[in-house]
């Protein structure tokens, strides 16, 4: 119990201070942590609103959507895959469980993540689509997308314990997923394999198809298995694997560090 | 045991091993054979040189290396101090960092704002309560961690090669928190290079070389082998070196 009690105090604590040395201690900071999505999306919007834009209803509050989602993959990855290796001292000086130094890091893309989808949800109530009674399935879903996330980045963990480059490879292919992500265009707009392609093998499709949906009250035009139960499947196939293997050769990576 | 990688693992390097049936590490035994007894209340001594083992004893003494074979018998959890500025964030202030590092040894919020003044004092960094860390000296960084961990007392604590403190008037400090310690009923593990110091202090002594024990006993004794064994280790090196000189010279 007292193990218990030190544990859950150490990842408060941590997360606090995660919170307090990041761009969130003063007003400005968190204005300039929303830079880089506002300027992606004000890009993606101004490139694509002729072309794609005028076709797909609500396109800002989507386009805007698909933004923070992609953003918030890639912060949480990123910071999952690198949890051990940016703390090696803690990791190999103290007993500190590693889920605590992996997910008190989390807190800052996590509460960023809420004000952005706050921010979303605030567009679609302007626009009069929004339905309150979707907002706590809502909460869930990216709570979901979180432990989705963190599944790849431990996955990436584990690789990079073998292979050192994995993470370079990774940074490489990441910009990938701007354009097999329907952040910009609709699934309906592809051909008919793009379409599979980019709803089964991108594990970000079904979230951001569950987002807009839960938002904006507009099932996708393409959805072959329901985007709200497909989500949850990757995010039990990926957390589940991930954390599995990472656990299983946790020793061997605390050494190799 | 770990393994020692000869070059940077690449997947094309593991892809070209796994092909070619070539290991990319070697096995190394940073401990083996190594059996002792700890009591309660004991105050153990642990010596060798650079390399011998002693950091890796006690990161398996505090449950952070789990050993490949072999096991650990402990009734008692043990806490380790082994550098200083564990988990520190340069960025925050120094009232922040006592809390974080509060947390990493144990303590609860509650319990760092109870001993706040004692930490203060004894590190004597009031002035710098709300100054960044980054801002402070080695040897202030210091003082601010050797003063968070000693409130985090537990019943068998250890500490490797982490009792040297930068400022004389601080050394006092902890010479006197270290002799308190050493009276109390407290069982310590103390790795150190300061022979005597560990002479004066501790009754037993652990004494490792190349990841084996090489003897454990008295204080007195095993630190009398270490010194004979080190100096015929010195003897035979600059013998060896003169040795390679007249060599070159005669070659010459």
């Amino acid at each position: 119990m007292t193990q218990l009690r030190q544990r859950l105090n150490l990842l408060y604590v941590l997360m606090v201070m995660h919170l307090k040395a990041s761009d969130y201690r003063s007003l400005f900071g968190i204005l300039w942590s929303f830079i880089g999505p506002a300027l992606t999306f004000a890009v993606l919007y101004f490139i694509f609103i002729d072309r794609m834009g005028r076709q797909i209803p609500l396109f800002p509050i989507k386009l805007l959507t698909g933004v923070v989602t992609l953003y918030f993959f890639m912060s949480v990855v990123n910071i999952t895959n690198t949890a051990l290796s940016q703390r090696r001292d803690i990791v190999i000086n103290s007993t500190t469980p590693t889920e605590i130094l992996i997910f008190s890091a989390l807190i800052v893309p996590a509460t960023k993540f809420f004000v952005e989808l706050s921010l979303c949800a605030l567009l679609a109530a302007w626009h009069k689509v929004l339905i309150p009674a979707h907002l706590p399935l809502m909460a869930v879903t990216a709570a979901v997308f979180l432990f989705m996330s963190v599944g790849v980045g431990l996955l990436l963990e584990v690789l990079s314990t073998f292979a050192s480059d994995v993470q370079e490879i990774w940074n490489r292919i990441t910009p990938i997923f701007y354009f097999a992500t329907p952040i910009f265009y609709g699934l309906e707009m592809l051909s008919q394999w793009g379409r599979q392609i980019v709803f089964w093998a991108n594990p970000i499709t079904p979230f951001l198809l569950s987002f807009r949906f839960l938002l904006l009250g507009e099932r996708p035009q393409f959805e072959p298995v329901p985007v709200l139960i497909l989500g949850p499947v990757y995010a039990v196939l990926f957390f589940g694997f991930g954390y599995f293997w990472f656990k299983k050769i946790e020793r061997v990576m605390v050494q190799q560090l | 045991m770990f393994h020692v990688y000869q070059s940077q693992r690449t997947l094309f390097r593991i892809a070209s091993s796994v092909i070619q049936g070539k290991r990319l590490a070697r096995s190394l035994w940073a401990l083996r054979d190594v059996t002792f007894e700890i009591r309660k209340g004991d105050k153990i001594a642990v010596i060798g040189r650079n390399g011998a083992g002693k950091t890796t004893l006690f990161r398996v003494a505090a449950g952070i290396y789990k050993p490949t074979s072999g096991r650990i018998q402990q009734k008692e959890n043990v806490k380790s101090l082994f550098r200083y500025g564990l988990g520190l964030n340069a960025q925050l202030s120094v009232l922040d960092n006592i809390y974080l590092m509060g947390a990493y040894y144990g303590m609860l919020v509650a319990e760092v704002r109870k001993k706040l003044d004692e930490i203060l004092d004894f590190s004597e960094l009031e002035e710098f309560l709300y100054a960044p860390v980054k801002h402070l000296s080695s040897g202030q960084v210091q003082r601010l961690c050797f003063s968070v961990f000693i409130q985090s007392r537990e019943s068998f604590m250890a500490f490797d090669e982490s009792t040297s403190m930068a400022d004389l008037r601080f050394q006092k400090k902890v010479g006197m928190f270290f002799d308190d310690l050493f009276r109390s009923d407290q069982t310590l593990l103390l790795a150190s290079h300061n022979l005597s110091d560990l002479a004066a202090r501790c009754r037993h002594a652990i004494w490792l070389e190349k990841g084996g024990l090489q003897a454990y006993g008295p204080t007195a004794e095993v630190i009398k082998g270490y010194q004979d064994f080190c100096d015929q280790y010195e003897a035979e090196s600059t013998e060896q070196v003169r040795d390679e000189a007249g060599q070159q010279k005669l070659e010459r």
